[in-house]
């Protein structure tokens, strides 16, 4: 999956979703806001980004990325401003974005790996603290269930369950079929209620 | 391991249900399975565990940006190489500088905004706009207005000052967040700003176990419209952290539905019809939301209505505006109106505007606003007065 999204140049017209429903059907604030971004408006930029900044640090906390959430979102922003000339609304602002932070979320993914090759950053990653930490034995448990899920069922459960992402949604993001998506989301739920030990 | 937990449930139909949770099934569908979860232990099972699994990821609280955040990245698209030369004088920082000090609040707070394309008119010249005229606009704008001017510091409409009844306050600072989210009008920064506020006000008047308000002859009014209120900024920005207390406002309400299928003003007295049609109108906007749960609730009212009010057709309503002013009727009215086709409803649907734009105050210290005259007048003032008429115009 991530040799798919290996490109350095994620906005090919391969990275924009097919439409969900008929261009204009459901008014997208967002697409508004970007077409205006591709007009020079520097505003509607920073409403964008004050808009979905919570938005995009929780799709990575919940990937699993620990103190470089911010890092992370920047990127995706950067690349969704360099984007702003050829972003055309064949979906749901929403469904793009996350298109991008997967691709932000891959890099990472593959500078990781680069990482640890090198064995440099097992010690510093081990003494960060996980963005979730602190908030008790209960996140925890999520978190390590989480952790437990392959990355591909984890990838459902984040974009549904806490982006709120509907189904289709989903299957425009990680580009699968809609079937693949909803039997995914039984397989990571049936494994969710394993790991937490549901009363 | 539990056993019952086993990844191939032993009903077929038990891998339909994370779609029925998440409202992803078609209405008869998911009818159907409702239907068959009552009649089947293993899915009722698995339903409840599923229930709470989910309950349990959602329950983590999400992550905030820091207060730099969004002034890093403007600062990093205006490095050379990612800015178009031509946009880019020396005097953009100062200008990103002073938007953001005078946007600190307004665009900290943008996730509600409902922009339409009248505000981008380098949008709107390409996008037409189809039903409201130009009067209803310049009429919807002067009520937003007053809305923005009138709200309190804190966030919330004070019914008092406004010829209400203060023990409203929940409902009467609701209605008018409702009016500003989905006027089919331009969202300033002003009107961004006084939803965002009204929407804490509204946070913070929820207890932990998602009641609205204090107890009260009249706190079921208060329960249905403040979560209706929420419900509506949840459909603008779905916010997955907010499901948690929104389920739990919602499962108030039907805690206090009758078996029969209504919903008294307070506590379950005697039927009370304006009641039970506000906690349907909050009931089915949650179900349209993906809550689908509580559809057997909202059908069960629905049932209640029809069979106990035939003789009320909410298309037609007893009185216009113009003859006692009605703005509950025009209200309700209006909702059903302007999903029909028909010319008789469309032209019952102009009328009711009409009316409602001749009897808007257009000029003094009111101008924007409709006065209490009709119908819980005395007890919503000229807050609820003026959000009706806005939420009938729209």
């Amino acid at each position: 999956m991530l040799s798919s999204l290996a490109s350095d140049e994620p906005f090919g017209s391969a990275a924009t979703p097919a439409p969900a429903e008929p261009a204009g059907a459901v008014e997208d604030v967002d697409a508004l806001l970007m077409a205006r971004v591709s007009q020079g408006d520097e505003g509607a930029f920073k409403t964008l980004v004050e808009k979905n900044q919570n938005y995009l640090l929780n799709f990575f906390a919940r990937m699993g990325a620990y103190s470089d959430c911010e890092d992370l979102a920047q990127d995706t922003f950067v690349r969704l401003y360099r984007y702003r000339d050829r972003y055309q609304p064949t979906a749901r602002f929403t469904t793009f974005l996350h298109v991008l932070a997967r691709r932000v979320w891959a890099d990472r993914g593959r500078k990781a790996l680069r990482r640890e090759k090198l064995a440099t950053c097992l010690e510093a990653e081990a003494r960060i603290i996980p963005f979730t930490s602190d908030h008790g034995p209960a996140t925890a448990d999520i978190d390590a269930a989480l952790a437990k899920l392959s990355p591909k069922l984890r990838d459902v459960i984040v974009l549904n369950i806490y982006q709120g992402l509907r189904y289709q949604e989903v299957a425009e993001v990680l580009d699968i079929p809609l079937g693949t998506v909803k039997s995914r989301i039984n397989l990571a739920l049936n494994a969710l209620r394993e790991s937490l030990h549901e009363p | 391991m539990n056993p019952d937990h086993a990844s191939s449930p032993s009903c077929p139909q038990c891998d339909e249900i994370p779609a029925l949770l998440a409202g992803e099934l078609a209405p008869a569908v998911a009818q159907q399975l409702q239907v068959h979860l009552e009649s089947c232990p293993s899915c009722t099972q698995t339903a409840a565990s599923l229930r709470f699994v989910i309950g349990k990821l959602q329950s983590t609280a999400s992550p905030q940006a820091s207060a730099e955040f969004s002034n890093r990245i403007l600062a990093t698209i205006q490095a050379p190489e990612i800015v178009r030369p031509s946009f880019f004088a020396f005097s953009r920082l100062h200008r990103w500088t002073a938007a953001a000090a005078a946007c600190i609040i307004g665009l900290g707070v943008v996730g509600l905004w409902k922009h339409r394309p009248a505000v981008a008119p380098e949008v709107a010249l390409e996008i037409p706009r189809v039903s409201p005229t130009d009067a209803t606009d310049a009429s919807l704008t002067k009520a937003l207005d007053w809305f923005c001017r009138t709200q309190e510091p804190d966030g919330s409409w004070s019914p008092a000052r406004w010829g209400g009844d203060q023990r409203f306050e929940v409902a009467l600072t609701a209605l008018p967040m409702v009016a500003l989210l989905t006027a089919e009008a331009e969202i300033t920064p002003e009107r961004a700003t006084a939803i965002a506020k009204a929407k804490q006000r509204l946070e913070a008047f929820r207890a932990n176990n998602g009641a609205f308000g204090t107890r009260f002859s009249g706190a079921s009014y208060n329960q249905a419209i403040g979560t209706l209120a929420l419900l509506q900024a949840y459909k603008q920005q779905p916010d997955p952290a907010a499901r948690g207390p929104l389920t739990n406002s919602l499962a108030v309400i039907i805690s206090q539905q009758t078996n029969e299928g209504w919903w008294g003003a307070s506590q379950a007295v005697q039927p009370n019809l304006a009641a039970t049609l506000w906690q349907l109108e909050t009931l089915q906007l949650a179900v349209d939301l993906g809550w689908e749960d509580f559809r057997p609730h909202l059908n069960r009212g629905h049932e209640w209505v029809n069979a106990n009010s035939p003789a009320r057709d909410l298309t037609l309503p007893a009185r216009l505006p113009s003859q006692g002013v009605d703005f509950f009727d025009a209200y309700f009215a209006t909702t059903k109106l302007r999903s029909a086709v028909d010319p008789a409803s469309q032209q019952r649907l102009a009328a009711i505007r009409h009316s409602l734009l001749e009897q808007q105050i257009s000029q003094g210290e009111d101008s924007g606003t409709w006065s209490p005259d009709g119908r819980w007048g005395q007890v919503g003032g000229r807050l609820y007065a003026t959000a009706m008429a806005s939420l009938a115009l729209r």
